[in-house]
């Protein structure tokens, strides 16, 4: 049993992360130690477990903000505005000029809407995808987009 | 269709927003989850997770090219994350990084003896089981909950896990032993788990060990 | 003098670029906007013969070139679907895809799918009259989870 505070640390290696002399010694102790073999029988059950745990909790939280609310912080950080307002103050002529804005405002409104109507919206343009999962296979028709997801055997065919 | 991380990243660096925003879609409930594992409070991990974006914004120029830029996010998330516990709380000394004979005795028979396997009926209790271990991650002490999650959720070597953690290779693999033999213990509650799994949930034994 | 011409000008300068913000940015617009969608779960089994549940008999054409050959309906709801908030839709592997608009502008809108345990996001953009067809559980057994998106029901 004394042995076995030697090798108790090795227990949680994976394949190819012990030198192969260890490996090599800690199987040979696995053949012959009950104890130790149903430990390590235990870590490798509850192997991946905790991950899938918590991401299952992060599965519970609503992420539809967080992108907004990290952009958010990233312009604040930047501090934008405060440029924004320092500029002004400081270059009076250019603040002047600057009173013409109003009028592109408009003018990129009147574009805008004239420019970007539905229709000239291809109903499949956009498709963004980021996955864990693999090759995914977006198959496109007419009555809307089919996506399948990978798999890591490779053994599933649409 | 899917750009990858290092054309995103080139995107972002030259002021494109969207490409930014695309990596954080890509890699957000994993950061939060990474963060949730050290920090265990909701809001601070969401807080966590949220800072690491914005590091990792501010920093993009400093991502070395060849490195990858979730390795990069996950090591910033890793930092605030540890770097936030010990704010909260002094950090606990491990005077305990040599196995000692009571550790391997504690917490009684390996209780998941048999590897769950992938039958679909077991997947409740794998969902159960996972719950669980979540759960008792907020009993461990907080070097050992660290381990853990990077071991776990980012797939780190003994290794990396070194570099990552500034400590030497031998006290990671004790380190890591002691957390996932307390994990054990704590899962030991759950007593009655038969091998090979308790498809019906009563608790009884069924089977023996293989 | 030219004080107050810059303090007047200031305040039109920041007038016009709110009232073009407002106009330019497409989240301005559709905010509030909730796009109702019916959301169906479906069941795919490669085995026995070929069967599609009547009521999925609108999504014939996208799925009869799939290899899964019987279609079998779970669930069947209306939701309303957010920008910036998403609607969870329970599975029946106890895992949730979680639904939210990420554009709306007209008929035409971009919906996010999400399927947090598996880390999969996807973002793909329909037209009124569009389902979409999106698999959202790996194939075991034969068997795999797919859920359609319908939106304007």
């Amino acid at each position: 049993m004394s042995e076995c505070t030697g090798y108790a640390p090795m227990l949680t290696a994976r394949p190819g992360e012990l030198p192969a002399g260890d490996a090599a010694a800690l199987e040979r102790h696995l053949d012959a130690c009950v104890e130790c073999r149903a430990l390590r029988t235990a870590f490798l059950a509850t192997e991946g477990l905790l991950a899938e745990g918590l991401l299952a909790k992060a599965a519970e939280r609503d992420f539809a903000p967080f992108t907004d609310a990290v952009m958010a912080r990233v312009a604040r950080r930047h501090n934008r505005r405060g440029r924004v307002f320092d500029w002004v103050s400081h270059h009076r002529v250019r603040a002047a000029i600057s009173a013409l804005a109003p009028a592109f405002a408009a003018g990129a409104l009147v574009v805008y809407f004239h420019g970007a109507t539905p229709d000239a919206v291809p109903p499949h343009h956009l498709f963004e995808l980021t996955s864990d999962c693999g090759v995914t296979t977006v198959l496109k028709t007419d009555q809307g987009p089919v996506v399948l997801m990978g798999d890591d055997d490779g053994d599933d065919a649409p | 269709m899917e750009a990858d991380d290092l054309s995103l990243v080139r995107q972002a660096r030259a002021g494109d927003d969207k490409a930014f925003q695309a990596l954080v879609v890509r890699y957000q409930r994993k950061v939060y989850a990474v963060a949730l594992g050290i920090v265990r409070d909701t809001d601070t991990a969401w807080d966590v997770a949220q800072e690491a974006f914005v590091r990792a914004h501010g920093h993009l120029a400093e991502l070395e090219g060849e490195e990858a830029f979730a390795k990069w996010l996950f090591r910033i998330t890793s930092h605030l994350s540890i770097d936030s516990v010990r704010r909260e709380r002094r950090s606990l000394k491990d005077s305990m990084e040599d196995v000692a004979e009571s550790e391997l005795n504690a917490g009684g028979e390996g209780i998941l003896s048999t590897p769950l396997g992938l039958d679909p009926a077991d997947n409740a209790l794998r969902r159960e089981l996972a719950g669980r271990m979540e759960a008792a991650l907020s009993r461990l002490p907080a070097i050992h909950r660290e381990i853990l999650v990077l071991r776990e959720l980012e797939g780190l070597s003994y290794e990396e896990l070194a570099d990552r953690l500034g400590i030497q290779k031998g006290t990671v693999m004790s380190r890591l032993f002691h957390a996932r033999k307390k994990m054990q213990v704590l899962l030991a509650d759950y007593a009655g788990v038969p091998a090979g799994g308790d498809g019906d949930g009563d608790g009884e034994r069924e089977g023996s060990e293989p | 003098m030219i004080q107050h011409r810059t303090a007047t000008t200031l305040r039109t300068l920041l007038a016009a670029a709110a009232l073009a913000a407002a106009a330019l940015l497409p989240h301005g617009a559709a905010a509030q906007e909730a796009v109702p969608a019916r959301v169906r779960v479906a069941k795919a089994t490669r085995a026995g013969p070929a069967h599609l549940d009547p009521r999925l008999e609108d999504v014939k054409k996208q799925v009869h070139q799939l290899a899964w050959q019987r279609w079998e309906l779970v669930s069947d709801q209306v939701v309303q679907l957010l920008q910036g908030q998403s609607t969870f839709v329970a599975l029946p592997d106890g895992s949730h895809a979680a639904l939210s608009v990420v554009e709306a502008r007209g008929n035409i809108v971009t919906v996010e799918v999400a399927m947090a345990q598996k880390n999969t996001q996807t973002r793909v953009t329909v037209e009124k009259g569009q389902r979409i067809v999106h698999q959202v559980a790996k194939e075991k057994g034969g068997v795999a989870l797919f859920i359609v998106v319908t939106p304007w029901p």
